[in-house]
């Protein structure tokens, strides 16, 4: 083995560090050999060994000094959030203890008051959300029942009209023939609310069901 | 050699040697193994270290044609030093009377 071939081998074996650390190295041993002087280098190899445990010297030693650093650093970060989290509180404490006597009873009493207004106000705040929800519940749900129960009824006069007709169509023919025509109005809304319900339960109810479930999908997903 | 040298004991020898003047990676290595059986292969990672710690800066030279990179004590340094003398004084008269006296106080 020559001086290219153990910087060769010193090379493959640093492949996997960082960049800089990896050039910093080969220099340090391309320098150490100019500086033996060619009539050294048989005892520079020898005495070195073999270049790959001389790159495990460095890799191990690199390795423990980054994972020192990187536990500092992670401390000090740690150390740094909870400071900033505290300074405030303490600005405020600091603040207060200047004060006198007659500013701190002032700061408890509007502290009092903004407890007292405050407390309320977001029970309100909370209860109307709450109502608003409740009411478009409601809405929904009227709206839904309503059609249907208005088609039943319109189909339910209009048999009751056709039945009319049907007595009174010897005794009485045109009292019959304006029955048979409320009793047709009546079907042609009877059909038309039918067809309403039809779409309301196969389009309306499913994107409705969706909708809803998609708020709550994203309101647990997000928390 | 029966004790083997600790890292925190090549630390404090690589900066005596600079202590006394800036020098190069090979002038340090001779200069150790002169007095300590070391390997050739031992002092890169120490100086790598103390460089990244702040106990020493580098600085490049021109010579003879190619470039010679010296390694020059910082105050930082300077001060490690003085606890690794510090130190070793405990160290030492701890180890030399157990060694010599089996640990009894004259």
């Amino acid at each position: 083995m020559n001086r290219d071939e153990f910087m060769r081998r010193l090379a493959q074996a640093l492949r996997d560090m960082p960049e800089e650390e990896r050039r910093r190295a080969l220099e340090y041993y391309e320098n150490y050999f100019d500086e033996a002087g060619p009539e050294n280098e048989a005892e520079v190899l020898r005495t070195l060994g073999a270049p790959e445990k001389v790159a495990a010297d460095i890799l191990r030693d690199f390795a423990e000094n980054d994972s020192a650093q990187n536990r500092n650093h992670t401390k000090d970060h740690i150390h740094e959030t909870k400071e900033r989290a505290t300074e405030g509180a303490r600005q405020m404490k600091d603040r207060f203890q200047t004060m006198d006597s007659g500013q701190k009873l002032l700061v408890l009493v509007l502290a009092c008051v903004a407890l007292v207004c405050i407390v309320p106000a977001c029970f309100g705040v909370i209860g109307g959300i709450g109502g608003i929800l409740i009411a478009l519940v409601c809405v929904v749900a009227v709206v839904f029942l309503i059609v249907p129960v208005l088609d039943l009824a319109a189909w339910g006069c209009a048999i009751g009209f056709a039945i009319a007709a049907g007595v009174n169509v010897v005794s009485n023919p045109p009292v019959a023939l304006c029955f048979i025509g409320i009793a047709l109005i009546c079907a042609a809304v009877g059909i038309l609310l039918w067809q309403l319900t039809v779409y309301l339960f196969r389009t309306t109810f499913p994107a409705l069901i969706r909708g809803i479930a998609d708020f709550f999908r994203r309101l647990l997903g997000r928390s | 050699m029966s004790f083997p040298i600790s890292s925190g004991l090549l630390d404090a020898v690589v900066l005596s040697v600079l202590e006394q003047a800036d020098a190069y990676g090979y002038r340090i290595t001779q200069q150790v193994r002169s007095k300590l059986d070391i390997s050739e292969s031992t002092l890169y990672p120490v100086l790598r270290r103390l460089e990244k710690n702040g106990d020493l800066t580098v600085y490049d030279r021109a010579f003879d044609g190619r470039n010679r990179r010296y390694y020059a004590i910082t105050p930082t340094g300077r001060q490690q030093l003085a606890d690794y003398r510090r130190d070793w004084y405990t160290y030492r008269n701890g180890i030399e009377a157990l060694l010599f006296a089996g640990g009894e106080t004259r």
